[in-house]
């Protein structure tokens, strides 16, 4: 048993070693074309939201069908600040991650009282009235006109070049990864694993269940609000359509077909799923099938998700 | 001193306690007898803040605690260990340990765990899943034990498990007992908890049949009956 933890530790530096040699020999494959390395960067920024998922999902064990909301609030908290006072990437992050994790206190207070089905429910009405209010308000958001970034600069630095953008996604990114991997041995992920295998047990030892479950929500919802700040800097532009249904089904098909509770599992559920529905966006409603036909496929011939393929004896979650 | 009052308690339109009133008196273990669904557990998970009761109080050293949430409760040194163990399988022994020191923030209690219980010791880094069901119980014991009860509330600590099993945790549950402890303990295997508890009460249908000692108890007709089936 001390054996294997050793290999598994090593496995998961081998995996981190990994990831990091790809992101950095990426831009120069491309030859630092513009499109790839936006489509890598757009990649990095939704890896995020699926690992603030998976936080949510796999490590607590609460349900979200509606994080494209919070990853809304988080793009289009940094963009209005951006397009009226011209401010930093960094603060605008901070607004983001700020403001979904208010919103997130919207779901999460019922959540202490509400699992399963009902949760899943309550998270996709969340989900729709973020992209409603965002198309009717049109005061603050312009509604389907959308909000253009004025320039981006983070610390006194302009990110004029896709590669930029890019830099900051993956460090990001990294920074995310490492800390959704570290999580469950820290106290904090503890409690969540406890509240998420045995509320009763949880409750026992002292741990407020449902604190632990607001806190689930918060950090999840704040990962993804910043999440949303750097997709509004990669694309320029934040309109209503890109944070529908469709997106927050798009995120939680990335964590089931990766695995849950798997950090590893979820980028690469992250990545493929990523990669399905750019190849299909040229054919309206095929993205969509094709993230369902993911979901059916992971559910009949690897329950437990892609992370299976590495993980054994967890066949069954 | 653990005192409950004249509890009432129903799940939703289900009564599962009708006035019931128990004295838990420090450094004794004190039986809760009754068959199945007499609201033995119940009775636990009202004193530790699972479960509301309709009417009636729980009182610890003096103080009213009827309504204090299951953290804060814990934190008076009043620990439950469920029934089920509800370890968390995907942890390893010493994880499950860890949480719970959960609300103590320090692993104090971690060497006389382990001294109680050495086959855990064996078995710190293996997942609490892997385990047989007495090594499982133990770890649930050990586990609320890392919180450092004044009063630890166990039920079933025999459900399930071999008679050798039973009866090393039954010493265990002795001697903790002696070291300090106040134990309410929870056990459809009467004459078991009988032979070790000094007080006892007796459930049937959610009412108390018999408060007293537990040597009175052990001779009495009314055990029979109670799970016989008779009123």
């Amino acid at each position: 048993m001390v054996s294997s933890a050793v290999l598994s530790f090593a496995r998961s530096e081998r995996f981190a070693l990994l990831a990091l040699v790809l992101a950095i020999a990426f831009p120069i494959a491309c030859g630092f074309r513009t499109y790839p390395l936006f489509i890598a960067a757009q990649f990095a920024v939704f890896a995020m939201v699926a690992l603030s998922l998976d936080v949510l999902m796999g490590r607590s064990g609460q349900i979200s069908l509606g994080h494209a909301g919070f990853f809304a609030l988080g793009a289009y908290a940094a963009a209005i600040l951006s397009a009226r006072f011209d401010v930093d990437l960094l603060a605008g992050a901070i607004a983001g991650a700020a403001l979904a994790a208010l919103g997130s206190l919207i779901v999460g207070l019922p959540a202490t009282r509400l699992s399963g089905h009902y949760l899943g429910i309550v998270t996709l009405g969340f989900g729709v009235a973020v992209a409603q209010i965002a198309l009717k308000w049109t005061a603050l958001t312009n509604g389907d006109e959308g909000v253009h970034v004025r320039t981006i600069h983070l610390a006194g630095i302009v990110l004029s070049s896709p590669l930029h953008v890019y830099a900051v996604a993956f460090v990001a990114l990294a920074a995310v990864a490492v800390f959704a991997a570290r999580l469950p041995r820290t106290r904090l992920g503890r409690a969540f694993a406890a509240v998420r295998d045995s509320e009763i047990a949880a409750a026992a030892m002292g741990i407020s269940v449902a604190r632990t479950k607001v806190t689930a929500f918060v950090i999840s919802a704040a990962i993804a609000g910043a999440a949303g700040a750097l997709y509004a800097a990669l694309t320029g532009f934040v309109a209503p359509e890109d944070f529908g249904i469709s997106q927050s089904l798009l995120f939680f098909a990335m964590v089931v077909v990766g695995g849950t509770a798997s950090t590893a599992g979820t980028l690469l559920g992250a990545l493929v799923l990523d990669a399905v529905s750019q190849g299909a966006a040229t054919v309206g409603g095929l993205s969509v099938a094709l993230i369902g036909a993911a979901i059916v496929a992971v559910a009949l011939f690897r329950p437990a998700g892609l992370k299976s393929l590495w993980r054994r004896g967890e066949g069954s979650r | 001193m653990v005192s409950v009052q004249n509890l009432d308690v129903a799940y939703g339109r289900v009564p599962a306690l009708h006035d019931v009133s128990v004295e838990i008196p420090d450094r004794a273990i004190v039986a809760v007898l009754g068959p199945n669904g007499a609201g033995k557990s119940t009775l636990l998970k009202t004193i530790s803040g699972i479960v509301r009761p309709r009417r009636g109080r729980v009182v610890a050293d003096g103080e009213d605690v009827t309504h204090a949430d299951p953290a804060a409760i814990v934190r008076r040194g009043i620990v439950h260990c469920p029934e089920g163990r509800h370890v968390f399988p995907e942890f390893t022994v010493e994880e499950n340990l860890r949480v719970g020191a959960y609300a103590r923030g320090d692993l104090d209690a971690m060497d006389a765990v382990l001294e109680m219980f050495p086959v855990l010791r064996e078995r710190l880094r293996q997942l609490a899943g892997t385990l047989s069901g007495g090594e499982q119980q133990m770890l649930a014991i050990g586990r609320a034990l890392m919180a450092r009860p004044r009063v630890l509330l166990l039920d079933e600590p025999s459900l399930g498990l071999a008679p050798l099993l039973v009866e090393r945790i039954f010493a265990a549950i002795v001697r903790l007992r002696d070291d300090g402890m106040t134990i309410a303990l929870v056990e459809q295997n009467a004459a078991l908890a009988l032979a070790v508890a000094d007080r006892a009460y007796l459930l049937v249908a959610g009412r108390l049949r018999f408060a007293g000692e537990a040597s009175a108890l052990a001779g009495s007709e009314l055990l029979h009956t109670a799970y016989l089936g008779g009123t």
